[in-house]
């Protein structure tokens, strides 16, 4: 009989170690991008649960965050024409926030962007490039200093500003989601183009998350990859949303210095950090900074931050070999690492 | 207390090793392990999952917004009838993971399968 107690433990042993957590994926459309959110958990009912509550988290935020819908605290507060308006904590929070990073910046990163974006109208039916009045007219429109927080979830907006939180949104709904979980939970978090890494991957005995940095000229396709855990992987690039006209291309990254898209002569940034609004916030800014700029951001403010480059050479930082495990694999692509 | 291993002991230790065995095999097997499968979605529908090896040849035409296109171990949104054309710049997906978005006509191509190395692109 003890023989057999110990053959039937012995088997359940064995075959456990087959077993790995069952996994659950919600893909959604939500803030103007495809999303996708994977969880772990011990069955898939509980997998699914901790996904569907990431994604019900990220709709909620929605509302909060948009500038396009009539029902959005963003959309009341740029048309109240300078008015004070109270609106709810979790967009209070992001204006606080996206004013943080863009004074961190001095303002290369900038959320009153939304006259010059309209103006240029990337990725819409009205794409074209402005006149150099309309393009000044829209810059004097432009400046984070005319947010005017007053606490207690009061803002009012001065001097025709508008804003748009297009720039740390998904940010902000990846550390939203960063929030809900705990120690045991394992999600991997794609909004758009903010990768959030949690918890074990129980897909690699490492139990980290590998993420491939895209190859600026098919993004398909990686150049290196970076194995993180309990943090977030952001990239700002010029390759998918741009439009070209007289044989010239315009992407949607715009130097709140000229009004024009930066012309800095990189193709993307890629940062690394545990608050995915930073990362967000700062993949911009270092873009419209460049190269030598950034780099010198970089090592000021400790970020770990991969850069490429027009010329196909790719940066990092000194802080990136702190934060994960970097591996460059662009040769063959005929990319150099520039160490 | 001392006790021999007697030869039913190896019988039993056996069986045990083999039915493992065969478990782990049919957890491998549920796992496509290997195989690289093209889904294709459409407001969160799946329209088709289509197992690709290099014989795979076909175009899957989503009423004349996206035309995708399957050849050998690979997928592409060819064409899109939208603006932005984000989806047809993603360019060719050849590996589990990878995934082409059209967002105006909520078109999703993704590969899935056994991932080879990464469990993310970020773009």
């Amino acid at each position: 009989m003890r023989r057999m107690i110990a053959a039937i433990l012995l088997l359940l042993c064995a075959a456990g170690c087959t077993l790995r957590p069952a996994g659950y994926t919600a893909d959604f459309f939500a803030m103007d991008t495809f999303m996708s959110i994977t969880a772990y958990g011990r069955d898939e009912q509980a997998a699914q649960q901790t996904a569907v509550r990431c994604e019900q988290r990220v709709n909620a935020l929605e509302p909060a965050l948009s500038r396009t819908r009539e029902d959005s605290d963003i959309y009341r507060l740029n048309q109240a024409a300078g008015a004070v308006c109270e609106v709810s904590a979790d967009t209070y929070a992001a204006i606080e926030a996206a004013v943080e990073y863009a004074a961190l910046t001095g303002g290369a990163f900038d959320p009153t962007m939304a006259p010059l974006t309209d103006l240029w109208g990337v990725n819409t039916d009205a794409a074209r490039v402005p006149a150099q009045t309309e393009i000044d007219a829209a810059l004097a429109r432009v400046g984070y200093q005319n947010i005017d927080l007053l606490g207690e979830n009061q803002v009012r907006l001065l001097g025709g500003a508008q804003i748009d939180l297009g720039g740390i949104g998904k940010g902000f709904a990846t550390d939203a989601v960063a929030k809900l979980l705990d120690d045991e939970d394992s999600v991997l978090a794609m909004l758009g183009g903010n990768i959030g890494a949690y918890g074990q991957n129980p897909s690699r005995d490492s139990g980290n998350w590998v993420v491939g940095i895209a190859d600026p000229d098919d993004s398909a396709d990686y150049i290196a990859t970076v194995e993180v855990r309990d943090r977030s992987v952001v990239t700002s690039g010029d390759s998918e949303r741009y439009f070209e006209q007289d044989g010239r291309r315009y992407h949607h990254i715009f130097d709140p210095a000229t009004g024009y898209p930066a012309d800095s002569g990189l193709r993307s940034v890629t940062v690394i950090d545990t608050v995915s609004t930073r990362a967000d916030a700062l993949t911009t800014a270092l873009f419209v900074m460049g190269l030598e700029q950034g780099m010198a951001f970089c090592a000021a403010q400790n970020v770990a931050a991969i850069f490429v480059t027009a010329d196909k050479q790719v940066y990092a930082t000194d802080k990136v070999d702190e934060v994960c495990v970097f591996t460059f694999l662009g040769e063959e692509k005929g990319y150099a690492y520039a160490q | 207390m001392r006790s021999k291993l007697r030869w039913g002991d190896f019988v039993i230790a056996g069986v045990v090793l083999a039915i493992a065995a065969a478990v782990a095999l049919v957890l491998a097997l549920g796992q496509d392990s290997g195989q690289l499968y093209a889904e294709v979605w459409q407001d969160n529908t799946l329209v088709e999952r289509v197992a690709l090896d290099s014989a795979t040849d076909r175009t899957i035409d989503l009423d004349g917004h996206n035309i995708i296109v399957l050849s050998g171990k690979t997928a592409a949104i060819q064409s899109a009838d939208c603006n932005d054309q984000v989806c047809v710049r993603t360019g060719t997906l050849t590996r589990a993971g990878q995934v082409a978005v059209c967002l105006p006509n909520r078109v999703v191509l993704r590969l899935t399968g056994e991932t080879d190395g990464i469990d993310a692109i970020v773009s």
